[in-house]
């Protein structure tokens, strides 16, 4: 693969392939743990489940990372739960994809800055 | 068991699937001949809940109309909001017809208060008596499910991923006389589009 992009100038570069990866793999994920209450297309549910769609948080690493790993309870009955199964590089990932979806920034988030995150809990 | 429940649900699914849309829907459950040699269908029995207002609900209130029946309950992370979102079309579908009903019970009972079902509807933005939630007692409803609704309902502690609960994400289609006659797949759109038709035909030809 890279013999042949070397080969072809107008591949990818190693960095965009593994953006591209990240997007991809964060969507499956996305659709596996996340999409039941905030919806296929990021949509929500009424006032139930929170749309992705016009969070402006997204690109706020540590505020996503922790609210993946240890849920919310800000809402009583349809409080978020943790994901405890995910590992920092399945929530690094995700964060790419939902920035890709529905965030300013179009840019990778590497799992060292996942690994980084302290939440409180 | 829960194999054999699924099995028998996607057998009901697989049947009521066929036919063309001039045909009679079938009644479903079990038949008994009368005295005079006439069919009895399945009938929902008598029942008593109490909805999200603290109101009691009754057979009484489904007199005389179609309705939709479903099994959820507020805190479930895994298929109910995807119930939620098909069964927001139908409501929104029959929002001005009188002649259709949804209730919705709550398996978690305990925890489903009158009070946390008010506020569950009304962030779901729902302000019409068409769209019940109901809570009672775990025995009344478990019984209610598995044995008049033909569908499962459980409390399982082992099942940690689903919020401790085993309920299937059927809706049950039941007619004016309280016979069900069909129950389709309450998470896939196209069964709730068959669904929807299915309604249709029931309110235009009974």
């Amino acid at each position: 693969m890279t013999g042949f992009c070397v080969l072809n100038s107008a591949c990818q570069s190693e960095k965009e392939v593994k953006y591209e990866q990240y997007v991809i793999t964060g969507k499956t994920l996305y659709e596996l743990h996340c999409a039941n209450c905030h919806g296929k297309n990021g949509e929500g549910l009424r006032e139930l489940y929170p749309s992705l769609d016009k969070s402006s948080r997204l690109n706020d690493i540590a505020f996503v990372t922790c609210l993946i790993k240890n849920g919310s309870h800000e809402a009583v009955e349809t409080k978020m739960p943790a994901n405890k199964e995910l590992y920092n590089i399945d929530i690094a990932q995700l964060i790419t994809y939902l920035n890709s979806r529905w965030g300013s920034t179009k840019t990778i988030t590497e799992t060292e800055e996942v690994a980084k995150v302290r939440c409180e809990r | 068991m829960k194999r054999a429940l699924v099995l028998i649900i996607g057998l009901i699914i697989g049947l009521t699937a066929c036919g063309d849309s001039n045909k009679k829907l079938p009644y479903l459950g079990h038949h008994e001949l009368n005295a005079d040699g006439d069919s009895t269908y399945h009938t929902i029995p008598d029942f008593v809940f109490v909805n999200q207002d603290g109101d009691t609900v009754t057979q009484k209130n489904v007199e005389g109309k179609v309705y939709v029946a479903d099994f959820f309950f507020s805190t479930c992370p895994t298929i109910c909001p995807i119930m939620k979102t098909q069964m927001l079309r139908i409501f929104d579908k029959y929002k001005d017809n009188d002649s259709l009903l949804i209730l919705s019970h709550s398996i978690n009972p305990r925890y489903d208060t009158p009070e946390v079902l008010k506020s569950y509807k009304s962030k779901l933005g729902i302000n019409s008596n068409k769209w019940q939630f109901l809570t009672g007692t775990e025995t009344d409803v478990y019984s209610l499910a598995q044995n008049s609704y033909l569908t499962s309902a459980l409390e399982d502690s082992s099942a940690i991923d689903e919020g401790g609960f085993i309920h299937s994400g059927a809706f049950v289609l039941v007619d004016k006389n309280r016979h069900i006659r069909a129950i389709y797949d309450g998470t896939k759109e196209k069964e709730v589009d068959k669904l929807m038709a299915d309604i249709d035909r029931l309110l235009r030809t009974e």
